[in-house]
């Protein structure tokens, strides 16, 4: 962070910046220019704005500018050229095809089944979409229906960590039988609830969005899927 | 963008954070070893599934791994790891097993194991023979095809296990993907085991890390196996 001011002086200036925001790396270039490092604590409760103040020669506080401390809260579909549909893409399926991901990976060749890429932007407090550093999020579940799941209850996937100047979060639904000829079940539905937390330097922020899915086979075994944001 | 307004970029604190957690780390030159190779974060995890535990330490150090678990149900293992960044894999590993006693790491062939100090008996198969010719971004086709292998699936129906269904998973979309032909590799394998199949797949794409993951649930036992290298 840069702050300007006046009457700034090398080793006698401090800055507070609550508790909320540790500062370190104090740094007088000029009598009305320092920098220094804000590190939030680890709390997803320490976002939003935080009052700064500095003093000199252990004088009173200048008056408090804020410093808004960002920390991603949700998730929105973001539309990409595969995904061009409220971040849905088409689905694909079939009783000989390839699955694959949102990544571009095969997951396996000449199966039945199908398969859908979604794709998420990441949004902070405000509603303003994140677009720097790398996050790590991992999906949860919950109200899985029925039971025992037809297809087998849905798996956590391993976490998925973009950097998000130039990468998004996706996510692949899919059910395939991976051993051909066979095909999934017939037939068959089950519905459940998907959240995501997103980590940042160590620091887990579970974020309110909450996606609906429901996923059903016809019947030839071939899957279809229906996804939507119930809480944003 | 639905439900998002704007694009503005804020110079905030966690772009401080954010840019901290992207710093790769620095390693030997040669073949990457948990000795020489040391994480680049913090790690932080309480009640966090064990799976993520174990890819949060290996992130950003470019090493291959293998997991695997045997879970109940939809219950999946949770344990708890605190570390300081800047402390070596093998240190890491270390304290992962110690926090979570029941499993147990070790280093094959490269690539560094956890899996359940019980051991994972489908992981002992004993296969006579797998060629395959593929690209790295076809690892996991490549797991599929060798848990297709006849002595897999019999050795699996001897152990009551059926291979359950495809379902995806989370990853990483390229917004401008440069063109790149991805490697291939060819195998051509004798008398080796699953375990040591996987080891073999997995060092053919930088960072990929095979998951192995049983659930035994109203007595109705599946098993997947995955590949993961966008953690």
């Amino acid at each position: 962070m840069t702050i300007t001011g006046s009457g700034f002086s090398a080793g006698t200036t401090s800055v507070n910046a609550g508790s909320n925001l540790s500062v370190s790396n104090v740094s007088v270039s000029s009598s009305t220019q320092m920098t220094a490092t804000f590190t939030p604590a680890n709390s997803s409760s320490a976002g939003g704005n935080q009052g700064v103040t500095v003093s000199v020669g252990g004088g009173p506080n200048s008056n408090s500018m804020n410093f808004f401390n960002q920390v991603p809260t949700h998730l929105g579909y973001i539309d990409e050229s595969s995904t061009p549909n409220d971040g849905h893409s088409s689905i694909t399926s079939g009783t000989d095809i390839n699955i694959i991901n949102v990544s571009g990976t095969t997951l396996a060749s000449g199966v039945c089944g199908g398969y859908q890429w979604i794709t998420y932007g990441l949004a902070d407090q405000s509603g303003n979409q994140i677009k720097n550093g790398t996050v790590t999020f991992n999906e949860l579940f919950s109200n899985i229906s029925p039971s025992p799941d037809p297809f087998g209850s849905p798996v956590v996937g391993p976490p998925s960590s973009p950097n998000l100047a130039t990468q998004v979060l996706g996510d692949t639904y899919a059910i395939y039988d991976s051993s051909p000829p066979a095909c999934p079940p017939a037939n068959k539905n089950d519905s459940f609830n998907q959240q995501w937390t997103a980590t940042v330097g160590g620091v887990v922020y579970p974020l309110k969005t909450v996606i609906s899915i429901a996923r059903s086979t016809n019947s030839q075994g071939l899957p279809t899927f229906t996804s939507s944001i119930t809480t944003p | 963008m639905k439900g998002l307004i704007g694009f503005s970029v804020l110079i905030m604190v966690l772009t401080v954070k954010l840019t901290a957690v992207c710093q790769v780390a620095a390693t030997a030159a040669g073949e990457l070893q948990p000795d020489n190779v040391r994480i680049d974060h913090r790690v932080l995890m309480g009640n966090q599934p064990v799976l993520q535990i174990f890819l949060d330490v290996l992130r950003g150090t470019g090493l291959n791994g293998g997991f695997a678990e045997i879970a109940a149900c939809s219950d999946l293992p949770q344990g708890n790891l605190k570390l300081t960044q800047g402390i070596t894999i093998r240190e890491a590993m270390n304290a992962l097993v110690s926090a979570n006693p029941s499993y147990k790491w070790e280093l094959q062939n490269g690539v560094v194991i956890l899996m359940p100090r019980t051991g994972v008996p489908l992981l002992d198969t004993k296969i006579g023979k797998f060629q395959m010719d593929a690209s790295e971004r076809e690892t996991s086709a490549v797991v599929q095809k060798m848990l297709g292998a006849p002595e897999v699936r019999l050795h699996a129906a001897q152990l009551d296990l059926k291979l359950g269904l495809g379902q995806g998973g989370p990853g990483i979309y390229e917004e401008h993907p440069v063109p790149k032909a991805p490697a291939r590799f060819q195998s051509d394998w004798d008398n080796f085991s699953l375990l040591d199949g996987l080891n073999r797949i997995v060092r053919t794409s930088p960072k990929a890390v095979w998951i192995y993951r049983e659930t035994d649930c109203r007595n109705d036992k599946t098993y997947r196996v995955e590949v993961a290298s966008d953690y």
